[in-house]
């Protein structure tokens, strides 16, 4: 399917069933927040970038290459985060001009912006191996998305494309016309006389796809039959588990290691900040 | 859903294959334009700093309010908002997972203020206030994710005020005008009272 970076690789990630391999990494993407030190959500993205090689046959370069733009937005966020860090400061680790940083500020501002590290990254690895098309049907028979919606956006995307081709053409009628305006100013410009008949296109397509759907009675029938039936099977739960055994294995040992800081040290301190 | 009994209602609030197909073209375009415009929003907050880059925020919260004002059915705003995060996770943005469940707690806090409208009122106010509650439902999450609590106190303050008229402009306004820039082509109807 066009439109997505998915492409079929013969992994094993390909063959999980969607709903759980989302449920899985979401799993990993969440529980690194509830920990206010940069070990731990270095370590789940460690295990995701290394787990990515043999299950989804990512290489760590492929992930690297991918997330390289956004580690931008990770440095901003630690330099925010270390500025404006409101905890308890206790030894002054380095100064910045005349901006002295403290130990526990830096160790949350790593921990924060390593956390967004963690996203990005199993964003990329979901979306490299997650084909669109089993995720729809996924969603409607393991989250039971009623099936009129589901099938009215497959076919939706579908529109992509046929969109982007519309682009073109919207450009090169303004263009003929001497109606282009180029650069930042005329930004604005451009986002008013191409995305409106952009849109209003799109609509239209909309309407004669539901008219055509309709006409074969799609909003009429009550059971679905499937090309490819999404089931979760042992290997389904396999993975789940294995994530799950690996995410609090982490956790484990680096509690016994006294790497970590949060979570199983007070849950709700980490959360709000109120120190009890 | 029984699809027997939904043929034999024919309510306003009944979403027809039309109305479903229209959300998810809205949606799935807005969700590639949200992708376009998430490396925008990073070199602006290279640009601006952290705070001040979420005057940009709200055009985020766009989706739910614009197919809410054209769509009008309950459940609109959280069905475009949802759409519009998996499209964004499945073309590559870095903020993939995240932005699905942003999209929830977006999508929810729109849904709130025009369900508290009985899905009656499309007026500019109702439409600032959806935009609003999406903008505090999404703090919410972020407050946990990125645990805002441990800044200094005025830090997550400056964080959900400077959304607000983001909200307001960026989801409530441009959603309308754009709507109504449409309704003028002629391809969608939109009741007379706003």
């Amino acid at each position: 399917m066009i439109a997505a970076i998915f492409r079929e690789r013969g992994s094993v990630l390909n063959r999980i069933n969607p709903s759980m391999s989302f449920l899985a990494l979401t799993i990993l993407v969440l529980l690194p927040s509830l920990y206010l030190d940069p070990i731990t959500p270095a370590s789940f993205w460690l295990i995701g970038v290394i787990g990515a090689w043999p299950l989804a046959r990512l290489s760590p370069v492929y992930l690297l290459r991918r997330s390289l733009p956004y580690l931008a937005l990770c440095v901003g966020l630690f330099i925010v985060n270390a500025l404006l860090y409101g905890g308890e400061e206790s030894s002054v680790l380095f100064t910045l001009g005349t901006i002295p940083f403290s130990t526990e500020a830096v160790l949350f501002a790593g921990s924060v912006s390593i956390r967004v590290l963690c996203l990005v990254t199993y964003s990329q690895i979901f979306a490299s191996a997650t084909d669109p098309t089993l995720l729809t049907n996924s969603l409607i028979v393991q989250v039971h998305i009623p099936f009129r919606f589901a099938f009215g956006v497959l076919a939706a995307y579908r529109f992509i494309p046929l969109l982007a081709a519309e682009m073109q053409q919207i450009r090169a009628a303004h263009r003929v016309r001497g109606a282009y305006r180029r650069g930042f100013h005329g930004l604005v410009f451009r986002v008013r006389r191409i995305g409106i008949p952009l849109l209003a296109g799109g609509i239209r397509k909309a309407e004669r796809l539901a008219c055509a759907m309709d006409a074969r009675n799609f909003a009429v029938a009550s059971r679905r039959t499937f090309y490819r039936k999404p089931g979760v099977r042992i290997a389904d739960w396999v993975f789940l588990a294995g994530v799950v055994v690996i995410a609090a294995s982490i956790i484990v040992s680096l509690r016994l290691a006294g790497l970590s800081h949060g979570f199983l040290a007070g849950t709700a301190e980490t959360l709000t900040g109120v120190k009890r | 859903m029984n699809d027997k009994e939904n043929e034999s209602k024919k309510g306003p609030f009944v979403w027809r294959t039309r109305d479903i197909v229209i959300t998810a073209v809205i949606s799935v375009a807005v969700g590639l334009i949200h992708f376009a415009f998430g490396s925008l929003y990073l070199a602006l907050s290279g640009a601006l700093g952290n705070i001040w880059v979420m005057l940009f925020l709200g055009f985020y919260y766009i989706t739910g309010i614009l197919v809410a004002y054209v769509i009008r059915k309950p459940g609109a705003a959280f069905f475009a908002s949802v759409l519009a995060a998996f499209v964004q996770l499945l073309v590559g943005s870095p903020f993939g997972i995240a932005a699905v469940f942003a999209g929830m707690v977006q999508g929810a806090g729109a849904e709130a203020v025009f369900a508290a409208f009985r899905y009656r009122s499309y007026r500019f106010p109702v439409l600032a206030l959806a935009s609003v509650a999406s903008g505090a439902f999404a703090f919410v999450y972020e407050f946990f994710y990125l645990s805002y609590g441990r800044l200094e106190w005025w830090v997550p303050v400056a964080y959900f005020f400077v959304r607000i008229p983001s909200a307001v402009i960026l989801a409530g306004l441009l959603g309308k005008l754009l709507a109504d820039a449409l309704a003028k082509t002629g391809v969608i109807r939109l009741p007379k009272q706003g």
